[in-house]
């Protein structure tokens, strides 16, 4: 019985990724094929002509370069960005007054769309990389701020107790029970903080500056080449999975520090 | 049986000990209500005082004042004669919560108030692997707290109270959240620890039977706002008449006034 | 770090402590103020970040010439026109992927890589597309809002208990009945969480359009004022959207609480 059933089983993968494949194979040919008068090859490109313009591009560097500047700019971000979130996030959790002094500007600040910023931080550093990885960090500082104020709020009321009564000072209070107690949730902001950092990048490219996947895309735009703006597309659509797909595997890796603290 | 009670806890001291807590016209006011009032407590040195009350009375907040965890906005509280100001080292605490770091193993776990007072490795180490022969938990050092039975992580949590040789214990329904046999178990190795450490202790719980058997004097609380209504000395035929489960007037006693009170809260 | 028991507060005493709290922030906000004035021109160069003064002087300014309403209106209503496309089409797919476990399999992996897209990237292919104006911004709008709506309620579909399915199935249901009947009511909960905040990146993506494809809006003042290293005009711009964005989060808790009072507690078995 339960080799029927395994069989099943494969059997229905195998017919879901044919069908996906269909699909896409479908879509590629019908992209390739549509006469000129449906799909505009000077506005839409063809899935041949985005091939070799990937191929060339690749051969000359321009891809995989933009694609790591765009990448620098992410981690940067995350780096600063995070290393600012889990400072404050543990100051304002460990000292209540403070909290409720800045937590309420700091939710205010996060509803506005970061985007209409991005003038403002031109206007302060300029269209470099300097100001796309503090604009980033910025965005990245958020989650992490949230996430690990939370991460200290939600520590059990025993356990704070517990080590009050041994005399702890507050610095070995946080290297002793909040950090540790923090490290699921912290993981928890990377992967939620990682998608919103590559937009953060690739938003500062497009808007204003002169390297990185979304410079290359908007360039591209620009020059009317249509294959070279769908090739850095399709680029960053690729970077931007690989590494979310990363965070995500590290952070099933991690899964076991959250579950232990919901005892 | 039931001694001469006062309604307040004062006694007169001939011996010359100093009473190693004291509470003095204690009030306490969370979120603009009442929750102690004009509480009045001595805990002589090496006593065993168990406080019994209805739930939500405010007992934990009592022992939160003893602990120093918390001050009182009336009167004070005094450990071995001074004001306590802050989270008495001293005093070991025990909640039915477990409070252990999750991310440890049993080891490091009971170290932790000597790692917090920075010994050495070694030293404290040591003192550890002591501490679990004591509890009884040996061949347990490396597991992590959710590898364990509720009753071992009990032990862990009394391993990691004791090993800074603390004077001192506080025991708020430390066995609360245990099966009755293990309760039991328990409660007959800690008494035995007590007695062998020369321990004060101050027991919250709102089980009659449990503060009969451990406790030389029960303190009986009003509901809130709590104050002190009763202080009973426990004999030896009381303590034997629990274990021997007869029919006797301590118990009935207690139970009724717990009873009533109860219903006063509503 | 005292940490007591709290006994149950009456309703009275906690307005009384969210005043106490809301008084104490409102100082620090007029603090916040009052440095930026002050500071603004004597400690840091007035180019930076402008004064209050200043900025609301600008806005005035725009609203005595008439620029500030067009751009308002048509912020608003490419937010809402993306909205709704983004609710059209998420909501029938919704219903229709989380209802065959096949199309889930098939269709699923598609639309989560389609989200890990930045959105902004489709702006350039917008402008070479629909030129430059409204329809890009409308686009993006939609396209961002569609995510969060799709997300919540297809998620929320396939978190209710089958039995709202099999009623219908055995009531005999069309397709049609069974999920416009049974399912999305079941998903109310969901459906709503993903409506609003599905306004909330709808304007997001309004913003963002505006921001790189359009000439009109609020997101196009900012860029145009931005490239006349007009920071007066810029934080102005800024301020427009955060009060738009802060009433819009407020509106819909007020909304959500609301109904959420109404409902009373949403057994779902």
């Amino acid at each position: 019985m339960g080799r029927r059933n395994e069989i099943t089983r494969w059997r229905r993968k195998l017919a879901v990724r044919l069908t996906q494949f269909v699909i896409v194979a479908v879509l590629l040919l019908a992209w390739e094929f549509s006469p000129a008068w449906l799909l505009d090859d000077f506005l839409w490109s063809r899935p041949s002509a985005i091939y070799s313009q990937t191929l060339a591009w690749l051969a000359r560097g321009i891809l995989v370069g933009n694609a790591a500047i765009t990448l620098e700019c992410v981690l940067q971000g995350l780096l600063f960005g995070g290393l600012a979130g889990i400072l404050l996030g543990l100051f304002a959790g460990l000292r209540p007054a403070a909290a409720e002094l800045i937590n309420r500007p700091i939710e205010a600040l996060f509803a506005v769309p970061k985007i209409a910023l991005i003038p403002l931080f031109i206007l302060w550093f300029g269209i470099g990389v300097y100001q796309h990885v503090i604009f980033t960090s910025v965005v990245v500082f958020f989650f992490f701020f949230f996430s690990v104020y939370n991460g200290v709020r939600s520590v059990p009321v025993a356990l704070r107790n517990a080590l009050s009564m041994t005399g702890a000072s507050s610095a070995q209070a946080v290297h002793i029970l909040y950090l540790p107690a923090s490290l699921g949730w912290m993981i928890i902001a990377l992967r939620l903080a990682m998608p919103y950092a590559f937009v953060a990048a690739v938003s500062t490219e497009v808007i204003a500056s002169t390297s990185g996947l979304g410079n290359l895309v908007k360039n591209s735009a620009s020059m009317m080449n249509s294959a070279g703006m769908f090739s850095a597309m399709f680029t960053l659509l690729f970077v931007s999975m690989i590494s979310s797909g990363l965070v995500n595997v590290l952070a099933r890796k991690n899964r076991w520090n959250l579950e232990q603290l919901e005892e | 049986m039931l001694a001469d009670a006062p309604t307040t806890a004062k006694r007169d001291r001939t011996a010359r000990e100093q009473p190693t807590l004291e509470f003095h016209s204690v009030s306490r006011t969370l979120a603009s209500l009442p929750v102690l009032q004009s509480i009045e407590l001595e805990v002589e040195c090496g006593s065993f005082v168990a406080l019994v009350g209805p739930s939500g009375c405010g007992k934990t907040t009592l022992l939160n004042l003893a602990a120093g965890l918390a001050q009182p906005d009336e009167g004070v509280v005094l450990y071995n004669g001074v004001p306590l100001l802050k989270p008495n080292t001293n005093a070991g605490y025990l909640t039915q919560d477990d409070a252990l770091l999750p991310w440890r193993d049993v080891l490091s776990n009971i170290a932790l108030p000597l790692e917090v007072k920075k010994v050495d490795k070694a030293v404290r180490t040591k003192a550890a692997r002591r501490i679990i022969q004591k509890v009884g938990l040996v061949g347990f050092e490396h597991h992590r707290p959710a590898q364990l039975s509720g009753g071992m992580r009990k032990r862990v949590s009394l391993a990691r109270t004791l090993i800074y040789q603390p004077a001192t214990l506080l025991l708020d329904e430390p066995f609360g959240a245990l099966d009755a046999q293990t309760r039991m178990l328990m409660q007959n190795e800690l008494l035995e620890l007590t007695r062998e450490l020369g321990l004060t202790v101050l027991l919250v719980t709102h089980d009659i039977g449990e503060a009969i058997a451990m406790a030389d004097r029960i303190i009986l609380l009003t509901a809130r706002p709590a104050r002190i209504v009763e202080v009973v000395d426990v004999s030896e035929a009381d303590k034997r008449d629990i274990r021997e489960e007869r029919e006797h007037t301590l118990f009935s006693h207690i139970w009724n006034h717990l009873a009533e009170q109860s219903q006063i809260r509503g | 770090m005292a940490t007591v028991q709290t006994p149950r507060i009456t309703h009275g005493l906690k307005d009384r402590k969210a005043h106490s709290t809301l008084w104490r922030q409102s100082v620090v906000v007029g603090a916040i103020l009052l440095l930026w004035q002050f500071g603004s021109g004597t400690v840091l160069n007035s180019y930076y970040l402008s004064t209050p003064a200043a900025v609301v002087r600008q806005i005035g300014a725009w609203v005595a010439d008439g620029s500030l309403w067009p751009n308002l209106a048509a912020t608003l209503m490419t937010t809402a026109a993306g909205f709704a496309a983004a609710a059209i089409v998420a909501i029938p797919l919704a219903l229709l992927i989380s209802g065959s476990r096949f199309l889930d399999d098939v269709f699923s992996p598609f639309i989560f890589a389609a989200y890990s897209m930045p959105k902004i990237i489709l702006a350039p292919a917008l402008i070479l597309w629909l030129g430059i104006g409204r329809a890009p911004a409308i686009v993006l709008s939609a396209v961002t809002a569609f995510f969060l709506v799709f997300f919540n309620l297809y998620l929320g579909l396939k978190t209710i208990p089958g039995i709202y399915a099999d009623t219908a199935a055995l009531m005999d249901a069309s397709p049609l009945d069974t999920a416009f009947k049974f399912r999305l009511p079941a998903a109310a909960p969901y459906l709503a969480v993903g409506l609003s905040q599905g306004i909330i990146y709808a304007f997001h993506g309004t913003v963002v359009g505006e921001m790189t494809a359009s000439n009109t809006g609020i997101g196009y003042l900012i860029i145009f004022a931005g490239s006349k290293m007009d920071s007066t005009g810029v934080m102005a711009g800024i301020c427009i959207v955060a009060i738009l964005a802060v009433s819009m989060i407020y509106a819909l808790a007020r909304t959500q609480r609301f109904f959420n009072s109404d409902r009373g507690d949403f057994d779902v078995g």
